[in-house]
C-alpha cells in the first residue's frame, strides 16, 4: 500500500518516539511545530508518488512482489532505475527546496541487499533472507526508514576498540538466544524523528578486533532504549515567528538531524543483518556512500534549481535582470549546477550489476560527484549573494511588517521595481538567505561524507599505475605498440631514419 | 578435440587494469585451446566459439553488454562470459584460471 503525504504524517502518530529538543520530551512528532516543516518535506515523497506527472519516476515494480512501490523502497534492478533515482531527488529538490531526508534509508536499504548477499556467500550465513523480509515489510507499509550510519566516533585517532568509553561506537553489549543488544550513539541522523524505522551500519572498516562493532540492524523509531535529541539550526526558532522570516516556511532547511542513542537496545535476531563480519564492514560503508553520493549532484541541483529561480527573481525585483554582469553570474550558477547534475547522471549510467542482481553506481564517479558538491554549491550561493544584495542579511522581520505602526514605512521604503508587492520583495530576499546563508552549505560540505572520505575513495581507484604507464607509452619510455603498426617499424628505427632524412636534406 | 575459446573485449575506454593480461593468463594456463578474437558483431565467430570470454576494463561490464548484443538472434549457447575486474595480485590470477576450469568442465 502506498500512502500519500497525509497518510504518511496521520501514519507517524502510531508511534511513541522517545525524542527530546529545547529541555522538554516532545509528544507528538506530527504536532510539533519545529518538526512540521521537515515532515512535509519527507510527505512530498509519499504524495508525488500517487501523481500522475511524477509518477514513473516516483514509483518503481518490486522485483520481489511485482508490486507498485514506492520507488525509495526499491532495489535497483537496472541502470535505468539508477539514472531514475537521481532524476527523482532533482524532481524532490525543485519540489521541496530542501532535503527531503528518506533517501538515507534508501540507500542503507540498497547497500545492506548487496552486502548481505555477498556476506552470506562467503561465511554461509542468512542475512539476506532476514534482510529481504524486512524489505518486503518496508515495502508493503512504504516506510521511511532512517539510514544510521555515522557514529559519534570519540577520539578519530583510535579505533573503536581502543576507545577509553568503548560506547561511542555502537556495538554489540550483549547476544542473546532471541537476539543482541546494543550501545552508541550515531550522529547526525537527517529524518530520524519522523522515520518509522532506524536502519543501523557500522561506520568504518573494523578489524578483528572490532568484531563487536561490525553490527548491522533495524528496529522501529519508538524501539524501547533508543533516544533521538532533536539538533539545534541557525534561526531555527524563526519557524515559531510566521511564514516569511524562515525563508522556507513550508519545508525548513536541511532535513533535522538528530543525536540518535541506542541505550541498550535489544534487536531480535530476523531484525539482524551482521554481526561479527568484521571482514564486510568496509564493503556495506563503501557501497552505501556510493549509493548517497550518487544522489547529490541530483537533490542539491534541484536546491540550487530554486535559488537559482529565486535570485533571478530578486535580479528583477531589483531592477536589474538585464544588466550584463547579473547575466553572466545566473548563467554560472545554472553551469555549476548542471555541472554537478552531470556528476550524478554519469555515475548513474555508468553503474553495474552486482552478484545480488542489484545494481550499483560507479564507486568513482559517485566519489567524484560529491567532492564536487563540497565546493560548486558555495560558489553558486556566493554569486546569489551578490546578486541578490545586502538586503539579503537585513532585511526587518515579519513581525515589524505585520505590525501597523511600521507596516506603510516597510512597505515604502522595501520597495523594489514598480508592479511587485514589498512583501513578495521580502519572501525573495528570505529564501535566498535560505538557501544560500543557511545550514544547507555545510549540509553540502558534509552530509554523505566529508570530502577528504571522498578523496580517499577517488585515490583508491584512481588507476594511477595504468596512468603512469600510459605516460610511459607517450614519453617514449616504455615500448608503443601501436605506434609500431602505425608506422611499420621500432620507435628507435623510425626516428633514426627520420633524423637522417633532415640532415641529408 | 581443442576447445575453442574466442574472446571478446569490451571497447577499453577507461580500463582500471591492462586487460590483455588475462588473455595472456589464459593463454599460458590453457596452451592446448585454441584462442581467438571475436569482432564486434560477429555472429559466425560467436557460433564458431565453445567458450566466449567477455573482457572488460571495468566494472560496468561492456564486454557482456557487446556479446549480448552480437547473440540476439543466435539461438546457440554462450557458454560462459567472464568478467574480470584486476588483476594485480597473484591471488586474482589463481581465481581467473581456477573459474575457467571450472567452465572446461562443465563444457565436458
Amino acid at each position: 500500500m502506498m500512502m500519500n503525504g497525509k497518510e504518511y504524517i496521520e501514519s507517524l502518530r502510531k508511534y511513541r518516539p522517545t525524542i527530546y529538543f529545547m529541555g522538554r520530551k516532545i509528544e507528538s512528532v506530527a504536532d510539533e511545530p519545529m518538526f512540521r516543516p521537515h515532515i512535509h518535506a519527507a510527505a512530498m515523497t509519499y504524495e508525488l508518488a500517487h501523481d500522475a506527472r511524477y509518477e514513473d519516476i516516483m514509483t518503481a515494480t518490486s522485483h520481489l512482489t511485482g508490486e507498485k512501490i514506492n520507488r525509495f523502497t526499491h532495489i535497483h534492478q537496472s541502470v535505468d532505475d539508477l539514472v531514475k533515482k537521481v532524476r527523482m531527488m532533482r524532481l524532490l529538490g525543485q519540489k521541496t527546496g530542501t532535503c527531503f531526508q528518506r533517501c538515507v534509508g534508501f540507500d542503507a536499504l540498497n547497500a545492506l541487499y548487496i552486502t548481505t548477499y555477498d556476506v552470506d556467500k562467503k561465511h554461509g550465513t542468512d542475512y539476506h533472507q532476514r534482510f529481504v523480509d524486512f524489505l518486503k515489510y518496508v515495502q508493503r507499509n512504504d516506510l521511511m526508514c532512517v539510514g544510521a550510519m555515522t557514529d559519534v566516533k570519540g577520539d578519530r585517532s583510535l579505533r573503536p576498540h581502543q576507545q577509553k568509553d568503548p560506547d561511542l561506537y555502537v556495538h554489540v553489549v550483549e547476544r542473546r538466544e532471541d537476539g543482541i543488544v546494543v550501545r552508541g550513539a550515531k550522529a547526525h541522523q537527517t529524518g530520524a524523528v519522523n522515520s518509522h524505522e532506524v536502519i543501523v551500519m557500522p561506520t568504518r572498516a573494523l578489524g578483528p578486533e572490532d568484531k563487536d562493532y561490525a553490527v548491522s540492524f533495524a528496529v522501529p523509531i519508538d524501539a524501547e532504549g533508543l533516544i533521538n535529541i532533536f539538533s539545534r539550526q541557525t534561526n531555527d526558532t524563526r519557524r515559531l515567528d510566521g511564514d516569511i522570516d524562515c525563508g522556507n516556511a513550508k519545508y525548513g532547511i536541511v532535513g533535522g538531524e538528530t543525536l540518535m542513542i541506542f541505550n541498550d537496545v535489544f534487536v531480535p535476531w530476523e531484525r539482524v543483518f551482521m554481526c561479527g563480519e568484521y571482514d564486510f564492514a568496509a564493503q556495506l560503508v563503501e557501497t552505501f556512500a556510493t549509493f548517497h553520493r550518487q544522489n547529490y549532484g541530483g537533490c542539491k541541483v534541484g536546491v540550487a534549481d530554486v535559488l537559482i529561480g529565486a535570485t533571478a527573481n530578486l535580479a528583477e525585483y531589483n531592477g536589474v535582470a538585464k544588466a550584463s554582469h547579473i547575466v553572466d553570474k545566473l548563467t554560472e550558477m545554472i553551469h555549476l549546477a548542471e555541472t554537478c547534475w552531470c556528476c550524478s547522471l554519469a555515475c548513474s549510467y555508468e553503474g553495474y550489476k552486482t552478484p545480488s542482481g542489484a545494481y550499483v553506481p560507479n564507486p568513482m564517479l559517485a566519489n567524484v560527484t560529491k567532492l564536487n558538491v563540497t565546493r560548486f554549491p558555495y560558489e553558486w550561493s556566493r554569486l546569489a549573494q551578490d546578486i541578490a544584495g545586502g538586503f539579503v542579511i537585513t532585511t526587518p522581520s515579519e513581525k515589524d511588517l505585520r505590525n501597523p505602526e511600521t507596516r506603510e514605512l516597510i512597505e515604502k521604503y522595501m520597495k523594489g521595481v514598480d508592479g511587485v508587492e514589498t512583501e513578495h520583495r521580502l519572501r525573495m530576499f528570505r529564501l535566498v538567505e535560505n538557501l544560500a546563508i543557511g545550514a544547507q552549505l555545510p549540509e553540502s560540505m558534509h552530509g554523505a561524507g566529508s570530502p577528504q572520505a571522498q578523496k580517499i575513495m577517488i585515490w583508491r581507484r584512481g588507476s594511477v599505475d595504468m596512468k603512469k604507464e600510459l605516460a610511459k607509452i607517450i614519453a617514449g619510455v616504455s615500448k608503443d605498440e601501436h605506434f609500431r603498426k602505425i608506422v611499420g617499424k621500432s620507435e628507435e628505427e623510425f626516428f633514426k631514419e627520420m633524423l637522417k632524412k633532415i640532415k641529408n636534406g | 578435440m581443442a576447445v575453442k575459446i574466442g574472446i571478446k573485449y569490451c571497447g577499453g575506454c577507461n580500463p582500471a587494469f591492462r586487460r590483455e593480461k588475462i588473455e595472456e593468463i589464459l593463454r599460458e594456463s590453457f596452451p592446448e585451446a585454441h584462442f581467438f578474437h571475436i569482432s564486434s558483431g560477429d555472429l559466425e565467430g560467436l557460433k564458431k566459439a565453445d567458450v566466449v570470454v567477455g573482457i572488460s576494463g571495468c566494472k560496468r561490464g561492456c564486454a557482456v553488454e557487446s556479446i549480448n548484443s552480437i547473440s540476439q538472434n543466435f539461438d546457440g549457447t554462450v557458454m560462459t562470459v567472464m568478467t574480470v575486474i584486476s588483476i594485480d595480485e597473484e591471488r586474482e590470477r589463481g581465481d581467473l584460471v581456477a573459474q575457467f576450469k571450472g567452465v572446461l568442465e562443465e563444457l565436458k
